[in-house]
Order: structure tokens, then C-alpha cells, then sequence
């Protein structure tokens, strides 16, 4: 049902604020390039894709990476004038629902980079060494908020950053700690005495920080455990101020709720409902209800993306269409596993990797059960939008 | 906007007080005469006919807010007819005797979606608790129109698990034709969205007034509101009836693909709403006291007005595939 609308006349969203949105014909340009890139150059690679890890041979992604570089297919919702598309959200919600058409999606930080888009809020130094190469594909973040008793309760972590002269020892456990091979840097979550959960870029490696463990999980996600013994961070890599880490970061997790897994929950169905066309797996009415709640899903996601596009707090709809895509890709793709049956089971169709790697979303960066809370904590105080400072 | 105020004026001024009266079927007919009064003089009349020609001459999305706020009373459910009084469709609107007499007397003309050409009857039709006349359309036949006496000529209507009634067509009835033209289609579109938007209001009426009640609501030594198995049905009620908001919006920039999808799925989020409020509501939600089995028995109808839900999945899904295999192809 690709391509979408350009114009969303009508609704106010659920809180009443009048939603008018207009997305870019570019948008579904990008879609449709990216489309086609993965369909020619990415889904012929899929073999080597290894069952249990979301790498290729370094030569191989170092290929893959220069082919989307020459094509133009990077830095969808990079600003123009750092050399991106600047198509903003729903670009980047549109060439990642069109990157789910191959289970190398999971490479994404790897191949076609966005830096978080809270480092487009670092300081004049921060964004010289981190922000500007990671767009070009030279440095990698990690992102280290979980600990072993704090994750979905992040609030309440304990990693502690002390103040020494000239910066902060961190000292402390980080745990399901995704892509920590690949990065140099990651953004940490620590506590600083009496001033609350700080945030802080730390190279990898530093001294005394140590990579305790690798643990590989149901999908292609790797995810380490990292041990911190008073890792000097100087103060010029403190993002913000004190105790600001939350208030800072938590535009940049609900906008990740809706650009990150939908777009892949909702390109993967896609996908499955394309092979099951094929395959002549079902009935047209069945075709039509998948067909319909996918529907359903695309035009949330995508108002979703523009909402939050327009600097809009968008907490609860990030939370609606995180929930609503997961659940139903999650579905889908048990769905489909069924019509295949002992071939469904094998690696042939691929549709077993894509539910190995999407069952995650229901727990990585954010459980569905917090999406839940969040949805109905908004409902029932009778708010629209979230307190400053509110976590998760 | 400014029609949604209205509107909300409107169900607060005229419905809401008189909200009792949905313990009767149908409404009595000097309740219902005095509400269509009110309902005309307060402009809410042949909504989409142009105000050259008498008519509100309402945008689709103005309409459609109107419709979305009635519903928030049980008394502006489709199959009470008070929304029907009033308006033409499309293919009747050159007809202007028919026009006349429908903005005087308040008359309801029925559309109902045929899924297969009249002749090739029969045809269990729908039809609300009032209504004067019924405009048959088929997309690729056309549009039959039937007086009420013509209609009924020889047959019984069949009492529904709601105020509304079945009529079995055999086919042969007589009536003025009219030819397939994109204006029927566009006018089935039309009314689809108003029923999603309608059952929207309904779902919205549901979800919003069960939230107090949860907070207030003692068990076990605290309010529902705390209990998560509780928290979780609100949160899936909000969030399917964001995505069947969002998708409303698609139907307006494009009703003809966009109609039957959004009523077909605003449909279903509503009635899955409803019944999440009848279930928090405990013993209450179920008996007649609260409105909430009534707009659950009242919208359960609209799965099969204007497009039957399975008829749209089947639909859809044939396009569907026939799209994939295309994509596929090259
Ligand atoms: C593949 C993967 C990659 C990850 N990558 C990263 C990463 O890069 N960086 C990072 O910082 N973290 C990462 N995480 C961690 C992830 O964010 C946490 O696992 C997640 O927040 C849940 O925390 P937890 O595992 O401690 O579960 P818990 O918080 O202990 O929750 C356990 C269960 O209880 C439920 N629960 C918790 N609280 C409530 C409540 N109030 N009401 C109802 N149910 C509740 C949860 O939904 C869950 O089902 C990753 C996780 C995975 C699986």
C-alpha cells in the first residue's frame, strides 16, 4: 500500500493537539531507493550472514558501506549542512522500514550509520571528535545506561561517577551493552554524589575499563557486560550538566521508540506477507487483516515520526507505536512460521531470523510492559505529555 | 475546529439530557421528531450538500467530526436514524424534488453496499430503526433506489441484536436505477469514513470514562487504576484507537482506497474498546444501567454496514497479493 500520503488533513492526536502534518515526497523517495539498493545489492549477502552474530566479513561491510556511500543512501535524517539528507524522522523511519526487507537490517549502526540524536547536542568539541565521524562512518557508539539492578527501573542505576581534579572516576557494572565490539566510544549513565545520573562519552578502550563479557543472545545481538574500575573521564566529556543525563536523553529515547524498531518490525512484515503472496500461505481475507493492521501501524508510525520531527514531545505516541509494531511483527512472523511449518523452522525463508533478531524489541530499550505503563500512566493523570525529569 | 465545538455543543445541549431515552426502541416517534427540530435548527442538516442547494455543505472532515462527537451519545448510534434524517446521497442530489423533501420532511435514505448486482438477489440488508427510502449501490452496476413500501412489499423485518432491523431483498423490487459513476463510489467512501469516525467517538466516550472510574474504584484495598492487568487494558484501547486515527487520516487524502480500511479497522478498535470498558466496568459494564453494552450491540452492526468486514479483508487482501507479486517480480 506503499506509497504513503503526503498529507494527514485531519486529526488531532489523542490529547487534543492539532496534528497537520506533511510529509516530503523525498521521503518516499527514500523508501524507494533504499528499496531498491537492498533488494539489489544486500539480499544476495544474506547467506553470509553468520546465525547467531549481525556481522559480515570486515572486507565485505567495508564494501557494503562504500556502495551506500556512492549511492547516497546514508544520513537520512543527518541536517543538510552536515551533509545528510535532512529528512529528518520520517526519512530515516523510510529508508529503515525499506532496510528491513533484509535480515541484514541488524547492521544498520555498522552500514548506514545515524549518530544518536542527542550528540547533535554535544558541545562544539564533543560533536568535533564524536558527532562528526561517526557521520562519516569513522567512530561507532555504544550506549550504556543498563546495570544488573537497574533496567527497566534505569532511575534507580548505581554506577557512580566521583569528581576528581580535572574529571570523574567511573566505577561500576553496565550490562546488555549492544554493539560494544564494534564501537570506540560509548555514552554512559552515571551517578554523581548528590547531583543525580550524569551523562558521559567514554573512549573504548580506557584504563580500567574492561569488557567482561560477550554474551551472545536468541538473535544476531551480541551484548557485553562491562566492568568499570575508576575510569578517568575528563570534564570536557561530561554531556550537560550535572545530574541533567535523563531531562537530556529522553527526547532522543522516545524518538529512537519510533524511528529504530517500528520501521523494522513494520518492513520485516512486509516482507513475510510478500513471501507468503508467493507461497500462496493465505487466504485473501487473511491477507486483507494483516494487510489492515499493517496499514494501521504505517500511518501511526509515520505521524508519529513527523510529530516528533516538529520537536514535539511524543512520549506517549512513541510508546503506542513501539508496542502496537512489535506486537504485531511478532505475530506475523510466529504466524507465518506456522503456514511454513518444518521448512519455516529451517533457514531457507528466513523468517526465523527475523523472529529470532525482533523478539528483542519487546525488551531492549524499553519492555513492551513499560510501553504499557507509559501509555496508561499518561492516560490515567490525565496529561498529555510527561513530566520534566520523568524516567522511562 | 470549529465544527467539532459545535458539534460538541450540540451532543452536550440536545443528546446528553435526553440520554435516557436509549432505554427505548425505537425512539419515540415525538422524541425523535423534536430532536431532528433541534438538530436542523442548529445547521446540523444535509451535512454534505452544497449551501447554495440548502445544505451545510460540510468538508468530509467536518462531517466526519460531527459524526465522531454524536456518537459520544449512544442516541447518535447509526442505527437510531437521527443521523440519517437529512442527507442525500451523491447520485440523488441532482433529483431535486428528492432533495426538497428530504431537507423538509427530515427524511432517511439508507445506502447499502451491495457485494453483488441487485438481480442476483437475495440480499440481507441492514437497516436502521427509521428510515423512508434505500439507495442500493453496487460499484460496477450502479445504484437502485427503493421506497420503503416497495421495499418491504410482501416481507417482515427481522428484530437484530440492536435497534436495527434485516430486510431480505429478493431482487426484484422495483426502483429507479442509476449507472455506475464515480460519485456512488465516492459517496460509499464517504460514509464509510463516517462510521469510523462515529465509532471512533464511541470507543473514545468508553475509554475516557472508564479512567475515573478505575481511580475511584476500590478492590482489595486499592483502586483498579493501580492494578497493571487493569493499566494494560487502557493502554491497548489507547493505542489502537491512535493507529485507527491515523489511519482515518490516510482515508481523508484518499477516500475511495483509503474508506473501507479505516472503517474496517476503526470498527474493530472500537468495538475492542467497548468491551475492555464493559469488562472494567465489572457487573455494572454489562447491564443496561451503563451505555456500554448498547454501543457494543449497536457497533457490532457496523462490521457489516458499507462494506461487510469480511468482504473488505477479502478485498484487500487480493490487492494486497496481487501488489506483492508484483513487487516481486522484477
Ligand atoms: C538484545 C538487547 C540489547 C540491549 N542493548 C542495550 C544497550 O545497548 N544499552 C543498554 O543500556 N541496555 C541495553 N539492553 C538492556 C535493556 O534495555 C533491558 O534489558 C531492559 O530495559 C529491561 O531491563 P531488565 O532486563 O533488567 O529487565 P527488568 O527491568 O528486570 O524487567 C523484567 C521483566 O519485568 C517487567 N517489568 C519491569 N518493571 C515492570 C513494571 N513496572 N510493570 C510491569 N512489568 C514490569 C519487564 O517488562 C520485564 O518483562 C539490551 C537488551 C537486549 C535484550
Amino acid at each position: 500500500m506503499w506509497p504513503l500520503g503526503l498529507y494527514w488533513p485531519y486529526q488531532k492526536n489523542s490529547w487534543g493537539e492539532e496534528v497537520s502534518l506533511r510529509l516530503s515526497p523525498d521521503v518516499e523517495r527514500a523508501y524507494e531507493q533504499m528499496k531498491a539498493f537492498v533488494e539489489t545489492y544486500l539480499q544476495p549477502l544474506e547467506d553470509q550472514l553468520p546465525p547467531f552474530a549481525q556481522k559480515l566479513a570486515p572486507e565485505k561491510a567495508r564494501d557494503v558501506r562504500r556502495a551506500l556511500e556512492a549511492e547516497g543512501l546514508v544520513g537520512w535524517a543527518v541536517p543538510k549542512d552536515l551533509g545528510g539528507h535532512g529528512l529528518g524522522i520520517p526519512g530515516l523511519c523510510a529508508a529503515r522500514e525499506a532496510l528491513a526487507h533484509t535480515t541484514l537490517w541488524s547492521l544498520s549502526p555498522v552500514l548506514g550509520s545515524e549518530p544518536p540524536i542527542l550528540l547533535y547536542q554535544a558541545s562544539p568539541a564533543q560533536k568535533e571528535a564524536f558527532l562528526l565521524p561517526t557521520l562519516k562512518g569513522e567512530r561507532h557508539g555504544a550506549f550504556a545506561l543498563t546495570e544488573p539492578e537497574a533496567g527497566s527501573d534505569a532511575g534507580s542505576l548505581s554506577m557512580e561517577a566521583l569528581p576528581v581534579e580535572g574529571g570523574y572516576l567511573l566505577t561500576g557494572t553496565k550490562v546488555f551493552i549492544s554493539f560494544v565490539e564494534e564501537s570506540d566510544y560509548a555514552l554512559v549513565f552515571a551517578r554523581v554524589p548528590a547531583k543525580g545520573v550524569t551523562l558521559f562519552l567514554v573512549d573504548l578502550p580506557s584504563p580500567g575499563l574492561e569488557i567482561a563479557r560477550i554474551m551472545e543472545t536468541m538473535g544476531g545481538a551480541r551484548v557485553a557486560r562491562l566492568e568499570f574500575q575508576e575510569v578517568f573521564v575528563p570534564t570536557e566529556r561530561r554531556m550537560g550538566e550535572e545530574g541533567e543525563a535523563f531531562a537530556l536523553a529522553q527526547h532522543w529515547f522516545d524518538v529512537d521508540r519510533i524511528a529504530l524498531q517500528p520501521p523494522i518490525c513494520i518492513g520485516a512484515s512486509h516482507r513475510a506477507l510478500s513471501l507468503a503472496a508467493k507461497m500462496e500461505l493465505l487466504s485473501d481475507e487473511e491477507m486483507g487483516s494483516w494487510t489492515l493492521r499493517l496499514e494501521a501501524a504505517r500511518a501511526l508510525m509515520y505521524r508519529a515520526a513527523q510529530e516528533a520531527e516538529e520537536g514535539r514531545p511524543v512520549r506517549h505516541q512513541a510508546a503506542m507505536v513501539k508496542s502496537f509494531a512489535v506486537e504485531l511483527a511478532l505475530s506475523l512472523l510466529d504466524r507465518a512460521l506456522d503456514l511454513l511449518g518444518p521448512q519455516g523452522y529451517s533457514q531457507r525463508f528466513r523468517i526465523e531470523r527475523y523472529r529470532r533478531d525482533i523478539r528483542r524489541f519487546a525488551i531492549a530499550a524499553g519492555t513492551l510492559e513499560i510501553q504499557n505503563h507509559i501509555i496508561a500512566r499518561g492516560l490515567l493523570k490525565g496529561y498529555s505529555r510527561p513530566l520534566p525529569g520523568e524516567v522511562n | 475546529m470549529e465544527i467539532r465545538q459545535a458539534a460538541q455543543e450540540w451532543v452536550r445541549r440536545i443528546l446528553a439530557p435526553r440520554e435516557d431515552l436509549r432505554w427505548e426502541h425505537p425512539l419515540p416517534e415525538a422524541a425523535a421528531k423534536e430532536i431532528l427540530a433541534l438538530k436542523k435548527e442548529s445547521g446540523f442538516w444535509a451535512l454534505s450538500l452544497p449551501e447554495g442547494e440548502g445544505g451545510a455543505g460540510l468538508s468530509l472532515e467536518e462531517e466526519a467530526a460531527f459524526w465522531e462527537e454524536a456518537h459520544t451519545s449512544p442516541l447518535g448510534l447509526y442505527g437510531r436514524s437521527l443521523l440519517l434524517a437529512g442527507e442525500v446521497p451523491f447520485p440523488l442530489q441532482k433529483d431535486l424534488s428528492f432533495v426538497r423533501e428530504t431537507l423538509k420532511e427530515g427524511r432517511r435514505t439508507v445506502t447499502w453496499l451491495l457485494s453483488r448486482p441487485f438481480q442476483e438477489g437475495p440480499h440481507p440488508v441492514l437497516v436502521p430503526s427509521r428510515w423512508d427510502w434505500l439507495f442500493l449501490w453496487h460499484p460496477a452496476e450502479g445504484g437502485v433506489l427503493l421506497s420503503k413500501e416497495g421495499a418491504l412489499l410482501g416481507k417482515k423485518l427481522e428484530p437484530t441484536m440492536g435497534s436495527s432491523f434485516l430486510l431480505e431483498l429478493r431482487g426484484d423490487e422495483q426502483g429507479d436505477t442509476f449507472p455506475p459513476r464515480e460519485e456512488g463510489d465516492l459517496w460509499v467512501a464517504r460514509q464509510q469514513i463516517l462510521l469510523a469516525a462515529g465509532a471512533l467517538g464511541a470507543a473514545r466516550r468508553s475509554l475516557l470514562e472508564s479512567l475515573p472510574y478505575t481511580q475511584t474504584r476500590q478492590t482489595f484495598k486499592a483502586p483498579l487504576s493501580q492494578r497493571q492487568a487493569i493499566q494494560w487494558l487502557l493502554a491497548a484501547s489507547a493505542k489502537e484507537m491512535e493507529t485507527a486515527r491515523a489511519l482515518l487520516g490516510q482515508a481523508f487524502r484518499d477516500p475511495l482506497s483509503y474508506g473501507s480500511l479505516a472503517k474496517a479497522w476503526a470498527v474493530d478498535v472500537a468495538l475492542r474498546a467497548v468491551d475492555r470498558t464493559i469488562q472494567i466496568f465489572g457487573g455494572s459494564g454489562y447491564t443496561k444501567e451503563l451505555p456500554y453494552e448498547e454501543y457494543w450491540r449497536e457497533l457490532r452492526l457496523y462490521r457489516h454496514l458499507l462494506g461487510d468486514h469480511q468482504e473488505v479483508l477479502k478485498a484487500l487482501g487480493q490487492k494486497e497479493k496481487a501488489s506483492l507479486l508484483k513487487e516481486a517480480k522484477p
